[in-house]
């Protein structure tokens, strides 16, 4: 039989080593026990869940069936209801509120104003879209020392069929460049010369 | 402005027993919600606990090992 050579190490404090160990394994055993009672937690989550779940899908039944047995409505019934009811003046005052709700002019809407920027363009008196068409883009940027560029981009929508002030770029290639005045100075000389 | 509205309710009782009945779901959730509120902060504890004793079992690891190894 083959046995293995045996192997002996020196031990300081056999003590310490020996009550160190048994610690580790008394540390091991509550580690298991914590890690059943997470379990049983964790079980008692899951059914918790389950519970939870039952009941919403409970709920949304009740939900349909009570949706199903209260009286269907719409909005003209309604309006037909409640016009037996009414008074002339309540009528008046119903005819009033789209008047006085009509979507008021809000400047937050377009792209790049806050409200620093909005107070300056109230006071440079635009309060309506027919001003933002009505005024000179550049004439509004120096009023309210807001850049150009940034009030062309907020009211694109608005000024979409004013003429946008044309860039450097397009002016520059509308003018006439030196090399094409020369091109037309040197024509005219060509067709001088075959005169001749 | 305030105008009466009055609706006519066929299936009052069935009505009535549903919105009794969602209203026990809605107490029953509460509780759900509640008792998982619980578990949860009971899930932490309990992970706390673990993370200490496995440090404290490595420790004693470490010194058996210091004591053994040459």
């Amino acid at each position: 039989m083959n046995q293995e050579t045996p192997y002996f190490v020196g031990i300081k404090n056999p003590s310490d080593l020996r009550r160190h160990l048994l610690n580790g394994a008394k540390d091991g055993l509550h580690v298991l026990q914590l890690s059943e009672e997470i379990k049983t937690v964790r079980e008692k989550q899951k059914q918790l869940l389950l519970d939870f779940q039952k009941n919403i899908f409970s709920m949304n039944k009740n939900l349909l069936l009570l949706q199903k047995y209260l009286p269907e409505h719409n909005k003209h019934s309604v309006r037909k209801h409640l016009s037996k009811y009414m008074t002339s003046s309540h009528k008046q005052q119903v005819a009033d509120v789209p008047k006085t709700a009509v979507k008021q002019f809000d400047l937050s809407a377009y792209p790049g104003l806050g409200p620093a920027r909005i107070k300056k363009l109230h006071e440079a008196g635009i309060h309506s879209e027919e001003d933002i068409k009505k005024i000179d883009i550049s004439v509004l940027s120096e009023r309210t020392s807001i850049p150009e560029s940034v009030l062309i981009h907020a009211f694109k929508s608005v000024i979409v069929k004013k003429e946008l002030p044309l860039k450097k770029e397009s002016i520059a290639k509308k003018l006439p460049s030196e090399i094409h005045i020369l091109e037309a100075k040197l024509a005219d000389i060509e067709k001088k010369l075959n005169n001749l | 402005m305030t105008i009466p509205v009055f609706i006519k309710i066929a299936n009052e009782a069935k009505i009535l027993h549903l919105l009794d009945e969602l209203h026990n779901s809605f107490s029953d959730i509460e509780l759900i919600l509640k008792d998982l509120h619980v578990l949860r902060t009971e899930e932490h504890k309990l992970f706390f606990d673990l993370k200490n004793l496995l440090q404290q079992s490595s420790t004693h690891i470490k010194r058996v090992n210091e004591d053994i190894l040459i």
